[in-house]
């Protein structure tokens, strides 16, 4: 048996659940996927849905907590007692979102760990604006701002948290519009290739 | 060119969970990006010019969906790789040891390898897929079959 032979039947053991079986009718209705995918991920968990706030949690110990876009999110990192499980808890509040892009008097303003950085033509469809601060507790985060669509004035952002062992911790980006691929923006792709973000 | 839904959901189905699988990592997550795919392609009034040039777009598709996942934050891999595969039937000790060792090369790799070996894809038609440069498609498969062959070492030829 040759090496295309071995792969193929060690592979062949993979198959997408019966619930992909499935009709056109029933296709329409995954619209909803995410959020079957994040409770049947969150098993056991509780699933708490506020008014302004959207909590996953569940019952274990906090390993630790970061904070990333502004406050507007938290990590928790927690273990649980029993299984030793390592699970991260995201909480983002939805009713105090801020946006860390502004555009004042023609001027693009990005906002960030307390600062208001004019980034104005430091940024293309190609090229992101790159900051990168560490805050108290020594994790370092990684923000990149780029252009989606420069006709309409339509800006994106990331950010990447790198733990204190050097360890990726998270990552999020918002505003980043997807083309039918599926592809992200260039930009981005090509700011997190430069810190060898994994995501 | 355009297939039938439900032919297409059943020809591929497979395909692309597998692929989104060596992204992703878990099933679940792999199961929903098989559905956004299927969701795209059934929405997408695109043409193709043969079934190789659908399957191509099908699997990239898959791909940056799956990659989507990987990046979030919603992702859990609440299941470890090893505890996963002690519910899937393999034919043999050796193939569930290679499965096992592709799983654990970096995602760069195993996606370019699984194209290569499972979908007999050309460095070519994997780099038009994962939308990197021939070159750089070459580089990442030699570096991923010399990794798994010094992990596999005898039960792994270097004929290919």
């Amino acid at each position: 048996m040759n090496n295309r032979e071995k792969y193929k039947q060690a592979f062949s053991v993979l198959h997408a659940s019966d619930t992909t079986k499935m009709e056109v009718k029933t296709v329409e209705l995954s619209k909803y996927s995410m959020m079957r995918r994040i409770t049947a991920a969150c098993a056991g968990l509780i699933l708490v849905l506020g008014t302004g706030m959207v909590v996953y949690a569940y019952g274990g110990h906090i390993v630790r907590q970061i904070f990333g876009w502004g406050n507007n999110m938290t990590i928790t990192n927690t273990i649980d007692p029993e299984t030793g499980e390592n699970k991260n808890e995201v909480m983002v509040m939805t009713d105090s979102l801020t946006k860390p892009i502004i555009v004042e008097d023609d001027r693009i303003i990005f906002v960030v760990n307390g600062e208001h950085i004019d980034i104005t033509d430091q940024m293309s469809e190609t090229e992101p604006y790159s900051y990168e601060y560490e805050d108290e507790e020594g994790y370092k985060h990684y923000w990149f701002v780029g252009i989606n669509n420069a006709e309409k004035g339509e800006y994106g952002f990331g950010e990447y948290i790198m733990d204190t062992n050097g360890e990726w911790a998270g990552g999020y980006s918002a505003w980043t519009n997807l083309d039918e691929n599926g592809d992200g923006p260039e930009w981005l792709e090509i700011g997190k290739d430069k810190i060898g973000c994994p995501w | 060119m355009r297939l039938d839904f439900n032919v297409i959901a059943e020809e591929y189905r497979d395909n692309l969970f597998a692929a989104a699988f060596h992204i992703c990592e878990n099933a679940a997550d792999a199961d929903d990006v098989v559905q956004e795919t299927l969701l795209k392609y059934h929405r997408s009034t695109k043409e193709f010019d043969n079934e190789e040039h659908l399957k191509a777009w099908l699997l990239r598709v898959t791909v940056n969906q799956a990659k989507n996942v990987r990046r979030s934050f919603w992702r859990h891999r609440i299941v470890p790789i090893e505890d996963y595969m002690e519910t899937l039937c393999f034919d043999s000790p050796e193939s569930e040891t290679l499965f096992l060792e592709v799983m654990q090369l970096p995602e760069k790799y195993r996606i370019v390898i699984h194209l290569f070996y499972y979908e007999d894809y050309s460095v070519n038609e994997i780099s038009q897929v994962l939308r990197i440069s021939e070159s750089n498609a070459k580089v990442r498969l030699s570096r991923a079959r010399k990794m798994l062959k010094e992990r596999l070492r005898e039960e792994w030829s270097e004929d290919e």
